[in-house]
């Protein structure tokens, strides 16, 4: 399985056209439930200063269903290909600061390339396998609007992965 | 002669809208690919490889889809992927995924010309038998969708 750097670059491929007018009004949305327990972050700029992630304790082997979902509010710009990367990986700590690196071992990756038009939207809803126990961070981000805009959008949780019968702190 | 035409109309047809390549591997490293196929009818023309694996083994599967149609954008279009139980190898209904899905997924984005989309996932099947690994297009305008599928048989 190829890495996940060499994964983001081959649906970054995109030939690029500006879409007129810069807009700002990206909105992400980013939920994660499991076993009754459910959390939702909403979008950060990277232009700010990020707040504290919500915690979803998950047990290993258990489904967690995911969403997102990112809209351009603006009523008259748009961003052309921007790719929307949401990733569940490995981190160190709960909390830590700045994403982790991407190996080829992450647990879920994907990436998608559009023109957010005004108004437009795109949403993803999928099931995963919470990994083996330890800490991770599930986290959906836009890539390109930067060059656009001056910032990029995310919306990250932490998930805390145990075993089956330990305690959910 | 008939058949060699059929196929290269099909092989037309795939070429026109989707590109697609649909990876499975397994942890010792054997890996199936499959590329794009088309529907209807609902499960292709094309014969189905098989990953085996055992139960409990870690299973990586890696999808990326382009958009090879260059007349405009499909608003709202959407890409589906699921691992679900299915009663044979290459059996050519597919089945509904609504019982012992191992994994799912759905997109929805506006397609544009050369758009992509891509995912990869780690999942462990925990129950011996035959799954359907298939990723597909959905409302992409078109009279027809495409679809990448491989077997997996867990043993």
């Amino acid at each position: 399985m190829k890495a996940s750097r060499l994964f983001l670059a081959c649906v970054l491929l995109q030939a690029g056209v500006p879409l007129g007018a810069q807009g700002d009004g990206l909105v992400v949305e980013l939920q994660a439930r499991t076993d009754g327990q459910q959390r939702t972050a909403s979008g950060s700029s990277t232009a700010g200063a990020g707040g504290t992630r919500p915690v979803l304790t998950a047990t290993a082997g258990h489904n967690v269903s995911v969403q997102w979902s990112i809209v351009n509010q603006d009523k008259t710009a748009g961003l052309a290909d921007v790719t929307v990367h949401c990733f569940l990986t490995k981190e160190n700590a709960i909390g830590q600061g700045g994403a982790p690196p991407l190996g080829s071992d992450v647990t879920y990756e994907s990436a998608l390339v559009m023109d957010f038009e005004p108004q437009a939207k795109s949403a993803a809803d999928f099931v995963l396998q919470a990994p083996e126990p330890g800490n991770y961070l599930l986290r959906v981000e836009t890539v390109g609007a930067l060059k656009q805009h001056g910032h990029e959008h995310f919306a990250a949780i932490d998930v805390r992965v145990v075993r089956a019968g330990e305690k959910k702190g | 002669m008939a058949g060699g035409l059929l196929l290269s109309s099909a092989w037309a047809a795939r070429a026109e809208h989707f590109d697609i390549k649909l990876l499975a591997a397994g942890p010792d490293g054997v890996a199936q690919q499959a590329f794009a196929d088309q529907a209807p009818p609902p499960a292709g023309l094309n014969p189905r490889p098989v990953l085996k694996a055992r139960a409990g083994d870690r299973i990586t599967v890696q999808f990326i889809m382009t958009n090879v149609y260059p007349h405009g954008t499909a608003k709202g279009a959407g890409v589906h992927y699921y691992v679900v139980p299915e009663s044979k190898l290459g059996q050519n209904t597919v089945p509904a995924v609504n019982s012992g899905v191992v994994t799912e997924g759905t997109f929805t984005f506006d397609l544009k010309p050369k758009g992509r989309i891509g995912a990869r996932q780690n999942f462990v099947i925990r129950q011996p038998g035959i799954y359907l690994l298939r990723v597909e297009s959905q409302r992409t305008q078109r009279d027809h969708e495409h679809f990448s599928a491989i077997d997996l048989q867990i043993q």
